[in-house]
């Protein structure tokens, strides 16, 4: 066994270390090619990332991003990764053979604390003082020479996201390749009081010997935080970005929405014409066509939600957000560092529950972990979009703001005020402890930049058409046949579609969800949809293609409307808010948990919690009188 | 008739590569795991490469 692992070992010859939001992500991109997401707030990385850099003479090197960490006694997971790699501890990772220190040049002092201690460690280093710009432009001078002098090690200045002093750093790196030495495991002891203390009078001195002019603080960041930090105002302005966040999901996507609608009801007439009536044109028009296309139309709308998210967090104003929650969040016992797992889940909840390594407590993680699910992750987008424009009237409530947003808006809000109720039941309940507090690192204002927006749509662009064309392709494949075959007998009474396979099943299972208002095709899309919540739209419509030809495959919405209540598709949507319809969130659950209990408790606890809900809003809905088609 | 042929070999065949994705996904992981508890470490790690690789781009989500 022990032979294998030492086979399987791969020598990563540099690592990137610093503290976390230095740029580490940034200068590995730069210096590697490489498009890993980089973002303006604490704890983007929480997982070890590996690349390939071009030395000058003409070598290759492996490079090494690490988690970032404030120093090497580690508190959260994504620390003690770094801290296991570069002690030589990591069960499958071997140890570094050099280091490039990246530290902030605007925050001098707490990234040089770090850098003595890597030091200590006696591996090979190269201090990368990055965002000198930033430094620069803020008044710092700074005498690099000094500086090398005193802590013993090359130091070059960067500006990772413009790719500067790229070739001098790994010019550096090229000459400390002639030093490597084969990696010796350190015995690495956690410092005490008296030997952190001394750690920071050496920075300090360092410091005082080095910097000729300070930097002055940041002063538009001190005066917008005045505003975006104001536990009234902040707050008013949150939701105010949420609210227009969600509007522009809606208006902004119509036209390229209709593009893309006209685009997939043209391509199925056309091969319906060639292929002429038969189980082929069937399958290729009803199944495929319908399938990927009913799901494709939603792209411009995850995209402009992609577009803002990223905006946000490059600006900084999410950890501003992440700030102001906090209160909130530790009034429903949640930890503050929680925010940015449960804000990482609008887009999917498996990095959501990844970024949980932050947290410290195993009590705190578990609970966010849980709950993390229940924020509306992209994958709802689709369904919500769908049952919105078909049940919901496009009128206007005040001025600009129309009731589809604002039903967006509020199944939203909806997943953030449940998941905050369970956070506060679980934490009575499960994980009783006591609430620890927020050190949390504001990153200053940056203005966002158009090439790490575009790479991130880009990337998402990528994923969602690879899904379409990988997985809900081959589930609406496969859907066709299920509500194709078997074939009616002759001379039967009820549509075709019932005696099908999906029909059969689908009728088995619906007086389960009969309290709900399911019909028995929302059965049969219900569960394809576990694979991926937006493979359930796809399903509907291969499931209305077969059934009802004649009404073109385009208008999904329209046959939804015409054949379910508004009190079904109000049900739909509370099940969609609230129910576990994600296998790979439950995989990922696993991992991170190390267990198959908490991933069975969430999945049994958010099916229980969809069930009540739904039959509960089902019920009100038809005492309201919604209940007929 | 023809038609059928054809279409009823493409369902076959997608339904072939939907649980070769499944088994590779979520099954390749535990099944090594379990492997490499029972000592049979190389055949652990080979059907531990199974795995779709991830690019990290999305933090190794599986759902694509």
């Amino acid at each position: 066994m022990s032979k294998l692992i030492t086979q399987i070992k791969k020598t990563y010859d540099v690592a990137l270390a610093g503290n976390p939001n230095c740029g580490k992500t940034a200068l590995f991109n730069a210096i590697t090619g490489g498009n890993a997401k980089v973002g303006n707030y604490p704890g983007v990385t929480v997982e070890r990332k590996v690349g390939r850099a071009l030395l000058p003479d003409g070598s290759t090197l492996k490079v090494l991003d690490l988690p970032g960490t404030y120093s090497l006694n580690s508190r959260t997971l994504d620390e003690e990764i770094t801290r296991n790699i570069l002690l030589g501890k990591h069960a499958l990772e071997p140890m570094p053979k050099a280091l490039i220190a990246v530290v902030d040049a605007t925050n001098l002092e707490r990234g040089l604390g770090f850098v003595l201690e890597l030091r200590e460690l006696g591996i090979p280093l190269v201090l990368a003082l990055n965002m000198v710009d930033l430094a620069k432009s803020r008044g710092q001078v700074l005498n690099l020479e000094i500086l090398s002098r005193e802590l013993g090690i090359p130091v070059v200045p960067t500006v990772a996201i413009q790719k500067e002093g790229l070739e001098k750093l790994l010019a550096e790196v090229c000459l400390l390749k002639s030093d490597l030495k084969p990696a010796v495991l350190i015995d690495w002891k956690k410092p005490d009081q008296n030997q952190i203390r001394s750690r920071f009078a050496e920075v300090d001195r360092i410091l005082s010997l080095s910097i000729v002019q300070a930097t002055q603080p940041a002063l538009w960041t001190e005066r917008l935080d005045q505003i975006v930090l104001h536990p009234v105002l902040g707050t008013c302005l949150l939701v105010l970005v949420l609210a227009f966040v969600f509007q522009a999901i809606f208006s902004w996507a119509e036209i390229p929405k209709g593009f893309i609608e006209s685009g997939v009801s043209w391509l199925g007439d056309q091969v319906g014409l060639w292929l002429g009536k038969g189980p082929l044109e069937s399958l290729i028009v009803d199944g495929m066509i319908a399938g990927v296309g009913a799901v494709l139309v939603f792209l411009p709308q995850i995209l402009i939600l992609f577009a803002f998210i990223l905006v946000l967090e490059d600006s900084g104003y999410m950890a501003r957000a992440a700030f102001l929650m906090d209160k909130l969040m530790g009034k429903v016992g949640l930890h503050g560092r929680a925010f940015i797992p449960l804000l990482s889940s609008f887009a999917c909840a498996i990095p959501g529950i990844m970024s949980t390594r932050t947290i410290e407590q195993r009590k705190d993680r578990l609970t966010t972990i849980l709950v993390a699910p229940l924020m509306t992750c992209s994958a709802r987008l689709p369904v919500y979009s769908l049952l919105i424009a078909a049940f919901i009237p496009n009128m206007s409530v005040w001025g600009p703001i129309r009731l589809q947003g604002l039903v967006m808006f509020g199944l939203y809000f909806a997943g953030v005020v449940i998941a905050l109720l369970m956070a506060v039941i679980f934490r009575m309940s499960l994980f009783r402890g006591p609430k620890p507090n927020l050190l949390m690192e504001l990153p200053t204002y940056k203005l966002p930049r158009l090439k790490n927006i575009g790479l991130g749509l880009m990337e998402r662009s990528v994923l969602f058409l690879k899904k379409a064309g990988t997985v809900i392709l081959s589930v609406s494949i496969v859907l066709w046949f299920l509500v194709s075959y078997p074939k009616a007998p002759v001379g039967a009474h009820e549509a075709a579609i019932s005696y099908s396979y999906a029909g059969i099943v689908g009728h088995a299972i619906e007086p389960l969800f009969r309290p709900l208002g399911f019909n028995w095709k929302i059965v049969v899309a219900l569960i394809p949809g576990l694979a991926a919540r937006e493979v359930m739209i796809g399903s509907l419509a291969t499931v209305y293609a077969v059934e009802g030809r004649e009404n073109g495959i385009a208008l999904l919405g329209q046959r939804l409307s015409e054949d379910w209540s508004i009190a079904t598709a109000l049900s739909l949507l509370v099940w969609y808010v609230l129910a576990c319809q994600c296998f790979s969130t439950l995989a990922v659950t696993r991992r991170e948990t190390n267990s198959w209990r908490w991933p069975a408790f969430m999945f049994l606890y958010m099916t229980s919690l969809a069930y009540l809900g739904s039959f509960t809003i089902y019920h009100l809905a038809v005492k309201m009188g919604l209940g007929k088609i | 008739m023809r038609q059928e042929i054809i279409a009823l070999t493409i369902v076959t065949a997608t339904s072939g590569f939907l649980s070769l994705n499944f088994l590779r996904t979520y099954l390749a992981p535990p099944l090594s795991r379990w492997l490499l508890k029972q000592g049979h470490a190389k055949f652990a790690f080979w059907v531990r490469k199974q795995t779709p690789a991830s690019n990290g781009s999305c933090s190794g989500c599986k759902s694509c």
